[in-house]
């Protein structure tokens, strides 16, 4: 064997996973080839310190940052307590557990106060409910029109497209159906949600630019 | 056996003209164009490519010309245009899909304006305005140092490196894919992020984001004095800032 | 004396035990516990931190990455049945997201040449007697911050994490040859560096 074969497998050799006759050619190469038996050493060496290596510690300041993150991603208070309910499974520190059983107190306080009156009182109209509808409707339905009528544009067409490309028409659609499914189901649980009626309305617009990118074809 | 001999004899040509023929039919079927062109423009040029699939490559060089090179499939047929520093460059196709991937090197001052269908797009060294418009594409857009970037996709990451403008205006967008932009840290810019199902992580940038509202899908602010306006935007698909 | 007091005892969950497990920590963080979300972060952040950071080469990058790996966790610690050990599960998510971002730059990793020092890996068998006398780790800490990103990922996932090939091979999207490959040039190339730097010094 000569020393460029031999080097060529010294790392499988160091790793015990050559063959038992290469791994017989390579001891017979080292026991003779003292360069050869240098760079075993030096990778053995290598080897057995990558196992040692330091651990290294981040900025103290990672820590608050991954919990603002945490935080953010937290499903809503009524989810998690609603699916603590369900399982009667909390988890509640003495400090959390006094601040739930206040605020029972309170709740029932409230509902006590308001089936004492009469009638519900009317809404004082400088306060706005949750009927209110802040993406316009006009909005909505001006982009549901063209959307319409571009689909039906595009479904004429489809059929004469090469497969690629009616594959990439369909998924891109599916994934901007997806979205308007998810903005449509936040603002049913929250219809004041500013931020999901941005996002639905821009995803109405970037619908109209697929089909329009698409009806060229 | 005369006879025989003679016969196939006859026979053999005619059969190997055919293969042969057909042979040179099959390689022309698989072959691909090849496109190059160079745009001398006087000034600050304005280069528009318009692809439908295949990859876009452009790069800013130290030379004056565009150079701008495709290899296209047989379908494919690519067309130019150039009117003073205006150049366009488009793709015609038949029926079949077909590819063209483009590779072109300019000026560094071109403003770009990119569409395709399906395919990545690259962009380097760039201190024009960008646009990018695609439906299925991973756009890179690295050292760019432009006046104003747009890109929109319906699915794939966008990856921004490069550096914001006084008064510049920076949109990103993507439907179905994540948004990881890497930002100087002295870098000041006005942001607005929405992220409608994934989280947004500004790494560091966060501490010094002053005059923030923040919410679980959306997060604004001023970073240092503000100025440029960095709008990203992602629905399926994670926001992530990095300071370089 | 015989007590008549009825003592009546309410379990509040309260900060974890010291010696609770990795598995009991993530069940506890999947139902919504903080403390004990806090308590991995204590417990991993360190190993996921290095990892990134070697992988990566950057204090600021490898921050942002470990931030990233641990919203990860968050969301996703409900799907860790115990099949694998906690660290296990942890540290290949970790992975994937230094994958994700070395895809998301273009960092090819798969080919390893460059300009300059990396262009031209010695192929031709070392003559040399010359050893290494020792490694220093610090040493080997600089050195493996100077391997071509290929050569590094692949030395860090085989040496230092200890991945097998065929694991690395499925996570690079390469051949398990090539994995070994990369490996051994990896190694080849730190003794290269590590030999200079022990000329270099006079050690």
């Amino acid at each position: 064997m000569l020393c460029n074969e031999c080097q060529e497998l010294i790392s499988e050799y160091i790793d015990g996973a050559v063959e038992l006759g290469e791994q017989v050619k390579v001891e017979r190469h080292l026991a003779d080839c003292e360069p050869c038996r240098a760079v075993r050493d030096d990778l053995l060496q290598i080897v057995h310190f990558s196992h040692q290596l330091p651990e290294h510690a981040p900025a103290t300041a990672l820590w608050p940052r991954i919990r603002e993150g945490v935080a953010e991603l937290q499903p809503r208070f009524w989810s998690r307590w609603w699916g603590g309910l369900r399982t009667l499974n909390f988890n509640l520190s003495v400090p959390q557990l006094v601040a739930g059983a206040a605020a029972l107190v309170i709740v029932i306080s409230i509902g006590i106060i308001v089936t004492q009156r009469d009638s519900p009182a009317s809404v004082d109209s400088g306060v706005q409910q949750t009927n209110l509808v802040p993406l316009s409707n006009v909005d909505v339905q001006q982009l549901e029109k063209q959307i319409s009528k571009l689909s039906q544009s595009v479904e004429e067409r489809k059929t004469s497209w090469d497969p690629e490309l009616r594959t990439a028409f369909e998924r891109n659609l599916y994934y901007i159906d997806q979205s308007l499914a998810e903005c449509r189901h936040q603002l049913k649980d929250n219809p004041a949600d500013d931020v999901s009626q941005e996002l639905m309305l821009n995803a109405y617009r970037e619908k109209v630019r697929l089909l329009e990118g698409f009806e060229k074809f | 056996m005369v006879w025989r001999r003679k016969t196939t004899k006859y026979l053999m040509r005619p059969v190997i003209s055919t293969l042969l023929f057909l042979a040179v039919l099959a390689i022309s079927a698989n072959s691909s164009a090849r496109f190059e062109r160079t745009y001398s423009p006087r000034g600050p040029a304005h280069l528009s490519i318009s692809n439908v699939n295949g990859s876009i490559h452009v790069v800013g060089w130290d030379r004056r010309t565009i150079l701008a090179r495709a290899d296209a499939s047989p379908s494919i047929t690519i067309e130019d245009q150039a009117l003073g520093d205006d150049i366009t460059i488009w793709t015609r196709r038949n029926l079949s899909l077909g590819h063209a991937n483009f590779e072109v090197s300019v000026p560094p001052e071109t403003s770009l304006a990119i569409k395709n269908v399906i395919g990545k797009i690259e962009l380097q060294n760039i201190t024009g305005h960008v646009s990018v418009n695609s439906f299925d594409s991973d756009v890179h857009l690295v050292g760019i140092d432009s006046p104003s970037v747009d890109v929109r996709v319906t699915s794939g990451d966008i990856f921004f490196d490069g550096l914001l403008h006084e008064g510049g205006s920076y949109n990103l967008q993507s439907m179905r894919g994540d948004l990881d932009v890497s930002l100087p840290s002295a870098s000041p810019f006005n942001l607005n992020a929405r992220a409608l199902s994934e989280n947004i992580n500004l790494g560091s940038f966060l501490s010094n984001l002053t005059g923030s509202s923040r919410g679980p899908k959306g997060v604004s602010g001023t970073y240092l004095r503000g100025g440029p306006r960095l709008t990203l935007t992602a629905y399926a698909g994670r926001i992530l800032l990095h300071k370089k | 004396m015989a007590s008549n007091t009825l003592t009546l005892t309410m379990t509040v969950a309260s900060e974890p035990a010291q010696s609770a497990s990795d598995l009991e920590l993530a069940r506890a963080a999947a139902a919504g516990s903080s403390a004990a979300f806090e308590k991995l972060y204590e417990q991993h952040h360190r190993r996921v931190y290095s990892l990134c950071l070697r992988m990566l080469g950057n204090t600021s990058q490898a921050e942002d990455l470990t931030q990233e790996v641990f919203l990860q966790v968050y969301k996703k610690i409900g799907s860790f049945r115990g099949e694998s050990a906690f660290t296990t599960w942890l540290h290949r998510l970790t992975v994937n997201q230094v994958l994700m971002h070395f895809r998301r730059r273009g960092v090819k990793l798969e080919h390893t040449s460059e300009e300059g020092d990396f262009a031209n890996v010695v192929e031709t068998p070392l003559q040399s007697t010359r050893r290494i006398s020792m490694v220093d780790r610090l040493a080997l800490e600089k050195a493996i911050s100077q391997l071509p990103p290929g050569y590094r990922t692949a030395f860090l996932l085989h040496d230092v994490e200890g991945y097998e090939h065929e694991e690395i091979a499925k996570m690079l999207g390469v051949t398990i040859g090539t994995s070994k490959s990369q490996l051994h040039k990896a190694r080849m190339r730190l003794r290269e560096l590590l030999t200079k730097k022990i000329a270099a010094t006079g050690e």
